[in-house]
């Protein structure tokens, strides 16, 4: 049997009013199917190591949605989706990304910086079609002098917040460190307001970091 | 998974940035150079430090960061410029280090040199390092990445600086098996041309021969397994890995590559395989993790393969708690997958015993305009066990989106569903308790689809015996405090939604059926008496006053009750941080460990029963796990159990739920939708017919909570 990596399984919306509109246009299909199908899937890892803090998203499209962000990318409109196009869509993402996502110390704002360039994967469909995609990204910050046990960190997104999200989060210490999790959230309503939610917050339970480590494993 | 697309969107984007910064830049391309040698480490510089790599990678990055912020001042850019600049250095010194580099002198004619030696390989992927020299110039780096099974030639172009040195780190993925003859032809402007032939030879495989053995019998199992090969870190599929596609009807992650929804480093992708497999792999180091359910340890263990040598691996996930020792049994109350054969029972019997989950609700779905994942057929006849776990058919419908929730349907004789009716939800829950089944919602954990409207009707008039709190790894008790807090009993439930959620059990309700054989009958007993809990790692144990989650403590007068509740969990799944005793939604007494290595947390106290309470337990694991009771009921003779001072606040939020599905009943009748848009798809015109019964049953939900004010004021003389 063949596998199907097209998995809805991470499923995953994207961005801004447009889904809005697509939601529109996706809800007599979609709801007569199956509502999950609505929901895209956000996967965030993070990772504190003794000097930084990796945090790696994984955005996964169900193929409706896909539809709805693949016409965003096909921007001379012919049905395919061109490198140059994929590299303007991805260079809007993050610069979305940059704006959207922000991470807090002990209360304290801290620079998110991309570690990665966003990666697309189209899934072996190029063109403007019904086909999951997914997206990913990557930032880290610095850990302050400061961060010890007790110290808290939160990680907020508006990064497709019109959207139904399932989100997934993970955190994980380098050796000798460990983190709680505070308070993180499974399903999340969209919003309409532009509003940039809570993804995680994390206490730092252990911190007795066996090297001068990054957080990325 | 690599593919061309986002390959090669990756290029076009470390291109532009090598365009954007070059005017300034000290080794234009560092960021590429560093992440490409970060990810083919192992064919180019396998020692180096990779935390060494991995500094660079974040201090080139951040550099970058603040040179390109428009905010930066003077002095932040001056410093990112001092740290780009030693960062290069140090790449540079790195890359005259490596001992795989091959050096090119490039002149203005088109020359072929001698080949190089063949390059044995692990795999079918590989990575090559030039030093590129074109006379006098700037230093930059390339990292290139050519596909064998996308590009068509053998021939791969790589253009250089025209004047200055250029190191190349040269990617080939997809490589074919044996010898492969391959050219770079490097391009330093329009004229000259240095070509360099080399070949291939793809080492021979070696084989894996895995076993998973059950910790309680000692034989082979199924498991659910994560093969990684560590010199490029991508994932295999086991030989044998079930695709559970083909019985998902093409509905959420339609795959038997599951990812699993566990907080912490066990959240990943993993296969799950019915029993030993044997497979032919590259020769290298392996990383494998075998999980079993959350009543084992993860077992982890790197093996090494060589070539025409077998591995031999068995491994035995450890169980760090028998639940089923002490008469409690794991459920999973939302299972979707289509059963029509002993095939497709046999691959959900495989999953559920890989998960160790002793019992499955597979449930057909459906809504108003059709079903999915069809059943062979329902009831006993059609259970299916298989070494004390059970496969039993049950039903989500009714189940409405954007009007009254999902509904969940355990041990039916048949499946109810009548769309004249579709709205009355109560039709069904009746008709399921009359063929002895029980009925529930799906998602109340999230409150998603509206559920809390169909809820506001239904728990009222005792019609539901569980709800699932406990869901995508999220425990949502917000909707379940309510209706607990107005005196209603509900029974806490835990379902993992597969295909949308990630794999059978990871989110789980024990119900407790005591030293007594197991069997499924006993099973959907002791959720209809309530004795259950949920979680997706932590295990719980409460008693109040002798009585478990789900039973009453009745009194007559306000005495102590002793309160005994014990949170536990094992340093290789998740560990507890915190055990909450709730009362009416509020924690009254927290425990927290007071070692590091501390695997349980312990309450017992005592607590007066004053005028009676729902009472719990929850647990939080360091993890991120989470775990709940259903809770206790300790009943005042006389009076609810409810949250007396907030009675009128939780039946006016009701009300409101009532008001709109009154409100969507309206708008359906006059041709719209719940947006409030013109619609005359089934749903609207459905309940727009069926709109004057449901509201019937709004109506007696009211008088319901009519009584309960009155009731209200007259425990008020009662309670003083």
């Amino acid at each position: 049997m063949r596998i199907n990596y097209l998995s809805p399984c991470h499923r995953l919306f994207m961005h801004c009013g447009w889904f809005a509109v697509m939601a529109c246009f996706a809800a007599p299909c979609a709801l007569a199917h199956t509502s999950l199908e609505r929901y895209a899937r956000e996967s965030v890892c993070i990772s504190v190591g003794a000097g930084n803090i990796d945090v790696r998203i994984q955005f996964s499209f169900p193929a409706v949605l896909s539809l709805a962000e693949r016409k965003l990318m096909d921007q001379d409109g012919d049905g395919k989706i061109s490198k140059t196009e994929i590299v303007a869509y991805l260079n809007g993402v993050q610069a979305r990304a940059e704006q959207l996502l922000r991470m807090s110390i002990d209360g304290q704002a801290v620079p998110l910086i991309a570690l990665e360039d966003p990666v697309l994967d189209l899934q072996d469909a190029p063109g403007v079609e019904a086909h999951p995609h997914e997206l990913r990204l990557a930032c880290f910050a610095r850990v302050p002098k400061t961060f010890g046990v007790g110290s808290t960190v939160a990680l907020d997104s508006g990064l497709w917040t019109d959207a139904p999200l399932m989100v997934a989060v993970s955190t994980e210490g380098a050796d000798g460190i460990r983190l709680h999790t505070v308070g993180t959230q499974g399903l999340r309503q969209p919003s309409t307001s532009g509003s940039i939610f809570r993804i995680i917050e994390a206490r730092c339970a252990q911190w007795e970091p066996a090297s001068n480590t990054n957080g990325s494993k | 998974m690599k593919t061309m697309v986002c390959v090669a969107a990756l290029a076009v984007v470390s291109l532009g940035r090598v365009c954007m910064a070059q005017d300034a830049d000290p080794l234009p391309g560092a960021i590429a150079m560093v992440e490409a040698l970060q990810q083919r480490q192992a064919y180019v510089c396998e020692d180096v430090d990779r935390e060494q790599l991995d500094a660079l990678r974040h201090d080139l990055r951040e550099a970058e960061h603040f040179l390109r912020k428009a905010s930066a001042d003077d002095q932040e850019k001056k410093a990112a410029r001092e740290q780009r600049g030693a960062a290069a250095k140090k790449l540079s010194e790195l890359l005259q280090t490596c001992p795989r580099v091959q050096a090119i002198r490039m002149t203005d004619q088109t020359v072929t040199m001698a080949p190089l030696p063949p390059v044995n390989l692990p795999g079918d992927a590989a990575a090559f390092l030039f030093r590129v020299e074109n006379g006098d110039g700037p230093v930059r780096c390339l990292a290139p990445v050519f596909d064998l099974s996308v590009d068509a030639g053998m021939d791969f172009t790589i253009n250089v600086a025209e004047k200055g040195t250029t190191w190349v780190l040269a990617a080939l993925d997809r490589i074919p098996q044996g010898r492969t003859s391959l050219e770079f032809e490097f391009t330093g402007n329009g004229s000259s041309q240095t070509t360099v032939p080399f070949e291939t030879v793809t080492m021979a495989h070696g084989m894996l021969d895995l076993r998973v053995l059950s910790d309680d019998s000692g034989q082979p199992t199924p498991a659910m397994i994560r093969l990684v090969w560590k010199t490029d870190g991508s994932e295999l599929r086991p030989a044998n890995a079930l695709d559970f596609g083909l019985l998902f009807d093409k509905q959420g992650s339609a795959s038997g590559l599951r990812r699993t929804q566990i907080p912490g480093k066990l959240g990943a992708t993993y296969w799950c395989i019915p029993g030993p497999f044997r497979m032919a792999l590259a020769p290298g180091e392996y990383e494998v993790t075998v999980l079993r359910g959350v009543e084992h340890a993860p077992v982890r263990d790197t093996i090494q393969v060589e070539p025409n040598q077998t591995v031999e691996r068995s491994y035995r996930p450890q169980r760090w708690v028998n639940m089923a020792k002490l008469g409690w049994y794991s459920g999973d109350d939302h299972v979707h997958t289509q059963i029509l054969s002993d095939g497709d029972a046999g691959m959900v019997m495989s999953w559920i015993q890989a998960e160790d989950v002793r019992l499955a609700n597979v449930v057909k779905m459906g809504d108003i305009y059709r079903t999915w994942f069809e059943q062979r057929g329902f009831g006993k006849s059609f259970r299916v066990e298989d070494k004390g776990y059970v496969v039993s058919p049950g039903q989500e419908c009714p189940r409405t989106h954007e009007q009254l929730g999902h509904t969940l349907a355990m041990n039916i004789t048949h499946m109810v569903r009548d769309t004249e009716q579709y709205y009355l939800y109560d039709t069904v829950f009746d008709e399921v308790h009359r063929q002895g089944g029980l009925s529930g919602y799906a998602h109340a954990s999230s409150g998603m689809f509206q559920v809390h409207r169909d809820m506001s009707i239904n728990i009222p008039k005792e019609k539901i015996d569980f709800i699932e709190v406990l869901q995508f790894a999220n425990l949502g008790t917000d909707l379940y405090y309510d209706f607990l807090n107005l005196g209603f009993k509900v029974t806490a439930s835990a379902g993992s939604d597969v295909p949308w959620g990630g794999s059978v059990g990871e989110v789980r309700v024990y119900a407790y059926t005591g030293k007594k054989q197991f069997t499924a009958d006993r099973w959907f007993e002791a959720v209809r008496r309530g004795n259950t809990f949920v979680t997706n790692g932590l295990m719980l144990d409460f008693t109040v006053q002798g009585a478990r989650p789900g039973e009453e403590v009745t009194v007559t007068d306000d005495r102590p009750l002793r309160v005994k509740a014990r949170a536990w969990g094992d340093p290789r799944r998740d560990m507890p941080a915190k055990l909450d005793i709730i009362v009416h939604g509020a924690s009254i007494k927290t425990f927290t460990p007071e070692r590091d290595d501390q695997k349980s947390l312990e309450a017992d106290f005592t607590i007066p029963s004053g005028n009676g309470f729902w009472i719990a337990a929850q647990a939080e694991g360091r993890g991120g796990t989470r775990a709940h009771t259903t809770p206790v009921y300790v009943v005042r003779k006389g009076l609810r159990f409810w949250k007396y001072d907030s009675v009128s606040d939780l039946i006016g939020k009701r009300e409101a739920s009532l008001a709109e599905i009154e409100h969507i009943v309206a708008e359906a009748q006059a041709g719209r939708n719940s947006k409030g848009e013109a619609d005359s798809e089934r749903p609207v015109t459905e309940l727009a017919k069926q709109g004057p019964e449901l509201l019937k049953r709004v109506g007696e939900a009211k008088q319901i909570y009519a009584g309960l004010r009155a009731t209200a004021e007259h425990e008020a003389a009662l309670r003083k």
